[in-house]
């Protein structure tokens, strides 16, 4: 399949067109991109039910956390921030691919975009909705949340705005809105096709109270155009902001290992990263199951795997930054965080994985071989998701266990309701995105058949 | 309006608005409050029963019963209790027989804090870690609640039947036998004559007794005394074996005389110097300028060769002509001559301001050597006082179990009331005390709790706390004290003397009736002294007369006939418990959880070995072994021990518990080894490892200061020649931001290291008195311990032989506090008076702060730790401080109850707050004077002064943080001729 693939893309002349190979009519590119909304697969059901089970695994897990207590997890003093917030940055990572894909190349108009916008929207969105139970589960009160947001207070108190957690809950709520507008107004006409291709009543009317409306008239197609384009625009700087600002969460600190100016580009770099890497994990087996081949090509692929290799290289960059400074600043506490504990510490282990994990696998991509084989890129996808959660245990908790005095130098050893809770993020992550595979429309197909219009008129022009 | 005929153009009534003016009206308070009470036709006896009834109604209100009989307060004695307002009684608690004099603090009734008590002189004002903790054993839900026969719950009359069953019709009380705790109570002994007079024998048992102190001094002198130390002048002093500054009788003055030799302020002032031999680290040996490590066994072979270099050598000091030929065998069998001529050296240069002391656990020869030693420096009289020993039968036979044991195996015993103690767990393993009980007929014990005795005794009468009780008791110098009662007995206690009341006949007669007559017949001036005492918390005039220290040297030398075999093999050393002591506080949760000074375990105690001896035997930390002594057999922990003695195996005493109480029964029995013929010591020790883990709980799993400047250290030498050199950099740090201090105070604490020994006292104050709570042995190992100050213990140098640096850290009340700026709801915030404040009912719990002190000192409430504590136990609250919930952060205040409470008084008062009223738990506690803590906004205040000193630093002053606590480097004096 992928050497006739393959073939086929090799004899296309140009980069640009084997964004979508051959050039199905409009309703047979509906009937396929819809068909698993109205033709659910036979798996579907005992994935679900599997990762529903996870879920209500997580429940009971935040259940027992809020009812009795952090101390369930295995924080301790000096480690204060461990597992918890290491997942949070992990998600909110992930999380970053979505809009980078969908505002910022929509701006830089890339093609490649167009088949895989949506599927890395959703994946943003419920990266965030995992990310944002962390936060408030790490409160130790976690019912007085809203004491964080501005809200005008009968008690006259605000939030503390020197510190970074105010602004890292404006920071992440406003990302998961303006993501979810996005996402849902994309969604829109597609909504608006499962309802007029509706077999039963019921389906008709839910998905056309969903899509609110939507009759494809030129009128509509005008004023869409110009809200999805104005909230690309209002997207594109919340890649940059929401990650920055997570990073100042530990710049701010004068701690050392989190003390750092690099911070907030590297964090963005480094979410970007993890957020590419997701797509390719979720990408590469969705694409075989519904046959996708046509629309998601080699050429994505290549793409991703390059964006891999330019994130991946200024991560790399930034961890050689990272222990340069501590080494030229002189500093005895830094070049202890940078150059004995986290190389040689008791996490050196973990240090090492991720080294190997975030700068060695993405080398592997300088062979173009490498960057359209489904085996390697899937492999490679996962060992940089290990990676960059790697790299936020290694940040977070090897900064802490040992920092000025020697004296509150403690190890830190996770307890099952951390790996309880990471594990019941996942199947929750799962199970949001196979509701989001089975009722929506996940490849969008209104903007395909623009894509193959542009292509058509593009490869007219290129004939003459 | 305009045409209002008043003057006043705001009034409170008609009458006002005409021009009438109530005098009173201008008054802040009514006519009168303020002014003493006018008590008319009530007299003193009559007042001081409206004042027990108050405090009774009082007590209600505070769930508590008010003690029966009178008390009076100590200081300003209020007129009546009034709610909010703490009062303060003078009592003292008896510790191995000798009383520490304290002032403990009553909320309504309701006692909440122990203080030492100024006037007393085994306190001066400062009390010992298990004085400290001691009000927490008051209020535990474990205590033996209920008279018990067998099991069952039983009556005071049928016990009463049963204990003078064993009396004969002409009055005699033969078979009659009684096994109490050492005491010095002068009420107990007039009681126990009486009974003596009639046919029953008293027996007294400890294992922490001064037995052999004794027995040393009758070597030298003839007869039982206990030496009295005065180190105010002492310029040189040597311990061996002795943990001085930390344990024993007296340890808190001790701790106070030596740091006044201690307190350098300029490079010109003068600063003793200590030698200590020991096998395993003490807080004296940690605090010495010199510390020997030595097995235990082979501490007299040192002190005899120091006496022989003192004065037994060749034209030997004509007292010590007796024994100077063993001597010289002695001498030379010792291996360390170089250090023993250079302390003996040292010793001839500070004549009559020198002293020599011997630790407990050490033989009778060793405390006659030393007692020697100090005849022969001419310290006696100068540094060491001798006196006839407070504890009552103190020298002869009825000290130890070998009479008793005899009579019971002979059958002579037919009633055996034991009073108060844990014999069954605390004898030595060789006599089987438990089971020898069995054969008794009645057996009656009156304990604190169902414990190992109590289940091997007929009778449980459960035993009143010393809060709880009437009674007397004496100081080691012979201050005697009267203990009054805090509170009414929680549990229906008893106390010893009314156990040998109703021996004596009287079954319902109050302690109090019995100890007041008692004082009647006694003292002539009794109405002139009683109230005194009770107020000042000692009767004046009590303290016992110097004896004269005639050596006779006779049975000495027989001791010292031949110097012992070459040491083979491994050592055991067991010790009494710096925290649970022989086990009587194995319950106390403040106790258990408090680091252990040197080892910082928490929860348990292990066997100690060296790091060398580990690497030969191939043992590391938290791996199992079983020691084996002359066929006993114990498995254990080990923990690999810098600055333990090679080959020498110490492990804690007050452990390993099988009572009833839950908390005692963590770690190992160490009683299992200890015989009657090695009390302290044995040779033969052997040890296998068994392959198995046993985990511990320690607060510091880092003992390198790794090259940081955190405890500085300088020697003498060095401060005198660059007095601005040994504590780091001064230079001011450039910032943006300026500080405007907008409140006359300022306040500071200063910590001097030269005097903090690292004994403990200030960590279980700052517990006491802030309801810091306990996070459990699971919450240790997960290092959540919540203590608000804790004490950092680095070692440098040798790992084998290392020099040991303590470090009290609390929150440093940073003047840039980096915790502040990364709250995100303003929960720690900064007042005008320089506190780093937490807002506990803000704080959501973020943990930010914590990552951000470069100290960690911060703590966080991970569960809700108070909220499944029963009635008793939440009595022992200070309800001056707030208890803390759920998922907050706390830390040090600086005691900010106390300042508020001073600011309140000046307020009303009228004038400022003077230098040194307020202060702080650990303050207050602290034996060495070593914390100070005042206002930076009085030039003069002592904190002041102590702040701009050339030895006072800022800890990781290059972070900018501007920390308010500030540390004095910590000197060494060493000896030039030992590498000094």
């Amino acid at each position: 399949m992928t050497a006739a693939l393959s073939s086929h893309a090799a004899h296309v002349p140009g980069q640009v067109a084997d964004v979508l190979l051959g050039r199905p009519t409009d309703a047979a590119l509906t009937d396929q991109l819809i068909a698993p909304v109205l033709r659910p697969g036979r798996a579907f059901k005992p994935l679900l039910i599997v990762t529903g089970a996870g879920t209500l695994f997580l429940f009971a897990a935040v259940l027992y956390t809020a009812t009795t207590g952090i101390g369930v997890w295995g924080n301790n003093i000096p480690v204060a921030w461990a597992l918890g917030i290491v997942d949070f940055v992990w998600w909110i990572g992930i999380g970053h691919a979505g809009t980078f894909i969908s505002a910022i190349l929509l701006l830089l108009e890339q093609k490649w975009r167009t088949s895989i916008n949506r599927f890395s929207e959703g994946m943003t969105l419920f990266a965030v909705v995992q990310a944002g139970l962390f936060p408030l589960l790490h409160l130790g009160r976690p019912w007085f949340f809203y004491w964080l947001i501005p809200y005008p207070s009968t008690m006259g108190v605000w939030p503390q705005f020197r510190s970074a957690l105010p602004w890292d809950v404006v920071a992440v709520s406003t990302y998961l809105t303006v993501s979810f507008l996005f996402w849902y107004l994309g969604l829109v006409p597609d909504l608006a096709v499962i309802r007029d291709r509706a077999t039963t009543l019921r389906r008709r009317r839910v998905y056309g109270v969903f899509a609110l409306g939507w009759r494809g008239s030129a009128h509509d197609w005008h004023h869409y155009r110009i809200a999805y384009w104005l909230l690309a625009v209002l997207a594109t700087p919340l890649v940059l902001s929401v990650h920055s600002i997570v990073s100042m969460d530990f710049a701010i600190s004068q701690l050392p290992g989190w003390h750092s100016t690099i911070f907030p580009p590297f964090f963005v770099a480094g979410a970007i990263y993890s957020g590419f890497a997701m797509v390719l994990t979720l990408l590469i087996p969705s694409r075989k199951i519904f046959r996708l081949e046509n629309v998601v090509t080699e050429r994505h692929l290549d793409s991703i795997a390059k964006m891999l290799m330019v994130t991946g290289w200024i991560v790399t960059y930034s961890y050689a930054i990272e222990i340069f400074i501590a080494w030229y600043s002189g500093n005895g506490f830094e070049r202890y965080v940078q150059l004995v504990n986290r190389p040689t510490g008791p996490y050196a282990a973990v240090f090492w994985t991720m080294i190997f994990c975030n700068c060695v696998t993405p080398q592997i991509f300088w062979a173009k071989k490498m960057r359209t084989n489904t085996v390697v890129l899937f492999i490679a996808s996962i060992l940089i998701n290990i990676g960059m959660w790697t790299e936020r245990f290694i940040l977070i908790v090897t900064s802490q266990m040992r920092d000025f005095l020697t004296s509150s130098w403690h190890m830190y050893r996770p307890s099952y309701v951390d790996l309880s809770l990471f594990i019941g993020t996942i199947s929750f992550f799962s199970f949001l995105f196979l509701l989001f595979l089975r009722f929506v429309p996940f490849i969008p197909v209104s903007e395909l058949k623009e894509l193959k219009f542009e292509l058509r008129k593009e490869e007219g022009r290129g004939h003459a | 309006m305009s045409a209002s005929p008043t003057t006043h153009d705001r009034w409170r009534s008609l009458a006002e608005a005409a021009g009438h003016v109530d005098p009173d009206a201008s008054r802040e308070f009514p006519a009168g409050v303020d002014e003493p009470p006018d008590f008319g036709s009530l007299g003193r006896r009559d007042a001081l029963k409206l004042l027990g009834a108050s405090v009774m109604l009082a007590g209600a209100a505070g769930c508590s019963r008010a003690p029966r009989g009178k008390i009076v307060p100590y200081g300003v004695q209020p007129p009546e209790v009034t709610p909010g307002v703490a009062q303060h009684y003078a009592t003292a608690m008896t510790l191995d027989g000798y009383a520490t004099g304290l002032i403990v603090e009553s909320h309504e009734g309701r006692p909440t804090k122990i203080e030492g008590n100024l006037d007393h002189p085994a306190s001066l004002g400062a009390t010992g870690v298990l004085e400290q903790a001691s009000i927490l054993s008051l209020y535990d839900p474990a205590r033996a609640q209920g008279l018990f026969r067998k099991g069952l719950p039983q009556s005071w009359r049928k016990l009463t039947e049963s204990l003078l069953a064993v009396r004969t019709a002409s009055g005699g009380m033969e078979g009659l036998h009684l096994l109490l705790e050492p005491t010095s109570s002068p009420w107990m002994g007039a009681l126990l004559a009486r009974l003596e007079a009639v046919g029953a024998k008293a027996h007294y048992h400890s294992p922490v007794s001064r037995v052999s102190a004794w027995e040393g001094t009758r070597l030298v002198f003839g007869r039982a005394l206990d030496p009295v130390l005065d180190l105010t002048n002492a310029e040189v002093i040597v311990s061996l074996d002795a943990d001085l500054l930390a344990s024993g009788p007296f340890h808190c003055r001790h701790a106070r005389q030596f740091a006044g030799g201690r307190r350098v302020r300029r490079a010109s002032d003068a600063m003793n110097r200590l030698y200590v031999v020991e096998p395993m680290l003490t807080v004296t040996g940690a605090t010495a300028d010199h510390r020997l490590r030595a097995k235990a066994r082979d501490i007299v072979t040192i002190a005899a060769g120091l006496l022989r270099e003192v004065g037994g050598g060749a034209d030997p000091v004509a007292s010590l002509r007796a024994i100077a030929g063993p001597l010289k065998e002695w001498h030379e069998a010792a291996e360390l001559t170089p250090w023993v001529r250079a302390v003996a050296k040292d010793l001839l240069g500070r004549k009559g301001r020198s002293v020599v002391v011997a630790g407990d656990a050490q033989p009778a020869v060793v405390h006659a050597l030393a007692a020697l030693l100090n005849v022969a420096l001419g310290n006696v009289g100068q540094t060491v006082r001798f006196v006839v020993p407070a504890i009552l039968g103190a020298g002869s036979v009825a000290h130890g179990l070998g009479p008793l044991v005899a009579d019971l195996d002979a059958g002579r015993v037919k009633s055996l009331v034991i009073l108060g103690g844990n014999p069954s767990y605390t004898a030595p393993a060789d006599l089987d005390f438990g089971r020898r009980l069995g054969a008794v007929k009645t057996t009656a014990y009156l304990g604190a709790y169902e414990n190992e005795t109590a289940k091997s005794c007929e009778w449980l009468v459960p035993l009143a706390h010393y809060l709880e009780s009437w009674g007397d008791t004496r100081a080691l110098d012979g201050t005697t004290s009267i203990v009054q009662p805090l509170i009414a007995p929680l549990f229906g206690g008893r106390t010893p003397g009314e156990i040998l009341g109703v021996l004596l006949g009287h079954p319902d007669a109050s302690g109090y009736d019995s100890l007041v007559d008692h004082w009647k017949t006694s003292r002539a001036d009794f109405d002139a002294t009683w109230t005194g005492a009770l107020k000042q918390g000692l009767v004046p005039g009590t303290a016992a007369s110097t004896e004269p220290a005639e050596v006779a040297t006779k049975e000495l030398a027989r001791l010292l006939g031949a110097p012992p075999g070459p040491a083979a093999g491994l050592e055991l050393v067991v010790r009494a418990d710096t925290k649970v002591h022989d086990g009587t506080f194995s319950n106390n949760a403040w106790l258990l959880e408090l680091p252990d000074a040197m080892t910082k375990i928490t929860w348990g105690n292990a066997a100690l070995v060296s790091p060398a001896t580990a690497a030969r035997l191939g043992l590391a930390t938290e791996d199992e072994v079983e020691l084996a002594v002359s066929g006993r057999k114990l498995r254990t922990p080990v923990f690999v021990m810098p600055g333990q003695a090679d080959d020498s195996i110490a492990l804690a005493l007050g452990y390993g518990r099988e009572g009833e109480e839950e908390l005692g029964k963590v770690g190992v029995n160490a009683y299992l080894l200890r015989t009657s013929a090695a009390p302290s010591f044995a040779d033969g020790l052997a040890l296998v490892k068994t392959g198995e883990k046993r985990l511990l709980a320690t607060t510091q799993e880092h003992w390198s200061m790794e090259n940081r400047p955190i405890a500085l250290h300088a020697k003498l030498g060095q401060y005198r020649d660059r007095p601005q050199e040994v504590s780091g950099d001064h230079s001011p740090k450039r910032t943006l931001y300026q500080l405007r201090p907008d409140a006359p105070n300022q306040w500071a604490l200063s910590i001097d290291l030269n005097l903090c020994t690292g004994c403990n006292v200030c960590v279980v104050a700052c517990q006491a008195e802030n309801n810091v709570p306990i996070v459990g042995e699971e919450g240790v190992r997960k290092n959540r311990e919540m203590h608000w100050l804790r004490l950092d213990r680095y070692f440098s140098g040798s790992i084998d032989d290392p020099q040991v640096d303590v470090e009290p850290m609390a929150c440093q009340h940073c003047e840039k506090a980096p915790c502040e700026y990364v709250c995100p709801v303003g929960a720690t915030v900064h007042s005008p008076d320089g506190l780093n404040e937490m807002v506990y009912n803000r704080c959501v719990g973020t943990r930010f702060c914590s990552n951000n002190c470069p100290y960690k000192v911060r703590r966080f409430n991970w569960f809700d730790y108070n909220r499944d504590k029963s009635e008793p136990e939440r009595m022992v609250m200070n309800p001056d401080v707030t208890v803390r919930a759920r998922g907050v952060m706390e830390k040090c205040s600086y005691c900010v109850q106390r300042i508020r409470e001073a600011e309140i008084h000046s307020r009303i008062e009228g004038r400022p707050i003077p230098d040194g009223a307020i202060k702080t738990a650990c303050q207050q506690a602290c034996p060495s004077t070593a914390i100070v803590f005042g206002s930076l906004g009085d030039p003069a205040s002592e904190v002041s002064r102590l702040h701009a000193n050339e030895r006072t630093y800022k800890l990781l002053d290059e972070l900018g943080t501007e920390p308010r606590t500030r540390y004095m480097t910590r000197l060494r004096n060493p000896n030039p001729e030992l590498g000094g």
